[in-house]
């Protein structure tokens, strides 16, 4: 016999399920439940869509950690950008000490204004606000790892500049926390301080290396103001203690002016500077080839001798051109190993001008490798313009460590490159916190 | 017989009244059925569960880009400063060569400016650098650019599309310019 549902059975059935529910812990039964009869008490034994409620309530707590997470890293982020601003900052500021003292005034102007020139080329006042405020940039001296204000110690001689960076509330810029605004902390404030010291007149000592092959005959007198501009860099911004010497070069080295202040003899220096000739003439080597390796050589064994505290060491090479090899025997004077522990020489008879570039640029890692800088500076007038280039590309291998390489410099060239060169050498720019 | 058999074969019911009863009657199990409802609420959470995950990961990778871009433009950029490099990929630093763009690759000379720019990076995104000397102030200016989308590593949500990340450092340039 066929069933026919009727309504009134199919509520029956719907009632029969909505009713069908598990008790929760503490409830005895859904008759128990049900029995109270208070909404509150019902909600709190329902077990159906437990897992939902469970995710909506955990949820914001979940994200709240993601947000903590990328506020972390933002703030990390600032933080290096502040620091790398204020040392950039106080680089700046150092570099241009010596304005407070050509200033005539005592003027911080120019020290302020660098300081935040580069402030806020790391860190653009339109983005980050005004970073580096001018009182935030002082002059001070730094000693025994202390830093003492001006106006705090009323000297008149600062040596150091210290700047700090700002990103406070206080200063406008405070970095924003994202959400930070929900728990009451909308912003956080960073603060980062460096301080760079500069100190003039260190010692510079230099050998300056001085090609008197043939082919520089010409251009010997270009040579000899070199040799004075090297010079006048040395005793005008260096320390006196400063050494200064010359070794001259054909296929082996002479050393011309022995490591010695330069100073005391400063006149004696000018004079054989003026008496520089190139090779065969009188009081001058014999011609045979062009070997910087030798001077190299030589000036890294007189360096070796000398023991200067914190003195910068400076191989200045001059030269016509690339090396190039006579048909005679070379030594060990002469540079060719490559190291100095170096067993197999890079040749000894037969070299090619290959073979002695390469026991050049050998001698140039080995110079810098033993903490000297090499400078080059070639004199191009008498090489065919179409290996200029490559020339200058060469020699160009041997400039190590902070040293320059000049091609073909006019006279003013010498006077600003080296002298800018010189000066820098003989001062200390530190970031000392 | 089963119950659907049963509304078609009685005389008296018509058959679209049997048919609506029988589908209204298996919606009503459906909802009412227990049997995999963790399958069904793990279903729901996944979406926004993996949005969640993902941009933590995302989130964390960038500002870790971020960083290590920061660092390594001021590195090179000390570098230059200190004139311990005087290169950059198109040659030497010269009044008429004074910038340089290029994207960092294994093919950059340690002699380069950009070598040092490129060091220390994530491998997982391409970073694009430029070297500026500016010889009138002197100043050296290291920048170092990325896609946002690459170094959020899993960016499929696509938050940070056509996004880029930029770090730069600029400082004085020390000692002769070029």
């Amino acid at each position: 016999m066929p069933v026919i549902p009727t309504p009134r059975a199919l509520i029956g059935l719907l009632r029969a399920d909505a009713t069908d529910r598990r008790p929760a812990a503490g409830c005895r039964t859904p008759t128990a439940c049900a029995s109270r009869g208070a909404a509150r008490q019902r909600l709190l034994c329902d077990r159906r869509a437990a897992i939902a409620v469970l995710i909506a309530l955990s949820f914001p707590f979940l994200i709240a950690l993601g947000v903590l997470a990328a506020n972390v890293g933002y703030l990390y982020y600032r933080q290096l950008l502040l620091r790398q601003t204020v040392t950039a900052a106080a680089l700046a500021g150092a570099s241009n000490l010596t304005t407070y003292y050509s200033s005539g005034n005592n003027s911080t102007a120019t020290v302020v204004a660098q300081a935040q020139a580069f402030a806020t080329a790391n860190e653009p006042t339109a983005t980050y606000g005004t970073v580096v405020p001018a009182a935030d940039v002082v002059l001070g001296t730094w000693s025994n790892g202390t830093f003492t204000s001006l106006a705090a110690s009323g000297s008149t001689t600062p040596n150091s500049v210290q700047v700090t960076g700002l990103n406070t509330t206080a200063n406008g810029n405070a970095v924003s926390i994202l959400l930070g605004s929900l728990v009451g902390v909308p912003t956080a404030n960073m603060t980062s301080t460096a301080t760079a010291s500069f100190a003039t007149g260190q010692n510079f000592d230099t050998i300056v290396i001085n090609d008197l092959s043939q082919s520089f005959k010409s251009e010997i007198s270009e040579q000899q103001s070199a040799d004075k501009s090297i010079l006048n860099c040395v005793t005008a911004n260096a320390a006196p203690t400063s050494l200064f010497g010359i070794t001259a070069i054909d296929g082996h080295s002479t050393v011309m002016l022995a490591l010695a202040q330069a100073n005391p003899v400063l006149t004696l220096i000018e004079s054989l500077i003026g008496g520089l000739n190139y090779c065969g003439t009188l009081g001058m080597p014999q011609c045979s080839g062009s070997n910087i390796a030798a001077g190299v050589y030589s000036a890294i064994q007189q360096f070796s001798t000398v023991s200067g505290l914190n003195a910068t060491k400076n191989i200045i090479i001059i030269t016509d051109g690339v090396p190039n090899a006579d048909p005679i025997t070379y030594t060990t004077a002469d540079g060719i190993y490559p190291t100095p522990t170096s067993t197999t020489p890079t040749c000894t008879s037969s070299c090619t001008d290959a073979d002695m570039l390469v026991m050049a640029q050998n001698q140039a890692a080995d110079a810098y490798a033993a903490g000297i800088n090499v400078s080059t500076i070639y004199y191009s007038g008498d090489t065919p313009a179409s290996e200029q280039s490559s020339y200058a590309a060469s020699l160009a291998t041997l400039r190590k460590g902070v040293g320059v390489s000049l091609v073909a410099p006019t006279p003013a060239q010498i006077t600003t490159v080296l002298g800018g060169f010189c000066s820098t050498m003989a001062s200390a720019l530190k970031l000392v916190n | 017989m089963n119950e659907a058999q049963k509304f078609t074969h009685h005389p008296l019911v018509p058959l679209q009244g049997m048919r609506a009863v029988a589908t209204w009657r298996r919606c009503r199990d459906l909802v009412h059925c227990r049997r995999s409802t963790a399958a069904i609420e793990f279903a729901m959470i996944v979406t926004p569960l993996l949005v969640l995950i993902f941009g933590f990961i995302s989130v964390s990778a960038i500002f870790y880009t971020w960083s290590s871009m920061q660092n390594a433009a001021q590195y090179a950029a000390m570098l230059v400063s200190t004139g311990q490099v005087k290169d950059v990929s198109t040659g030497a630093l010269s009044p008429s060569n004074t910038s340089a763009t290029t994207r960092c690759s294994s093919t950059l000379s340690s002699s380069d400016a950009e070598y040092y720019a490129c060091s220390n990076l994530p491998s997982w995104a391409t970073f694009t650098v430029i070297t500026t000397e500016n010889c009138a102030v002197p100043s050296v200016e290291v920048s170092l650019s990325a896609s946002a989308s690459a170094a959020a590593i899993i960016d499929i949500f696509k938050f940070f599309s056509g996004e880029t990340l930029t770090a730069q450092a600029t400082l004085m340039k020390e000692g002769s310019c070029p």
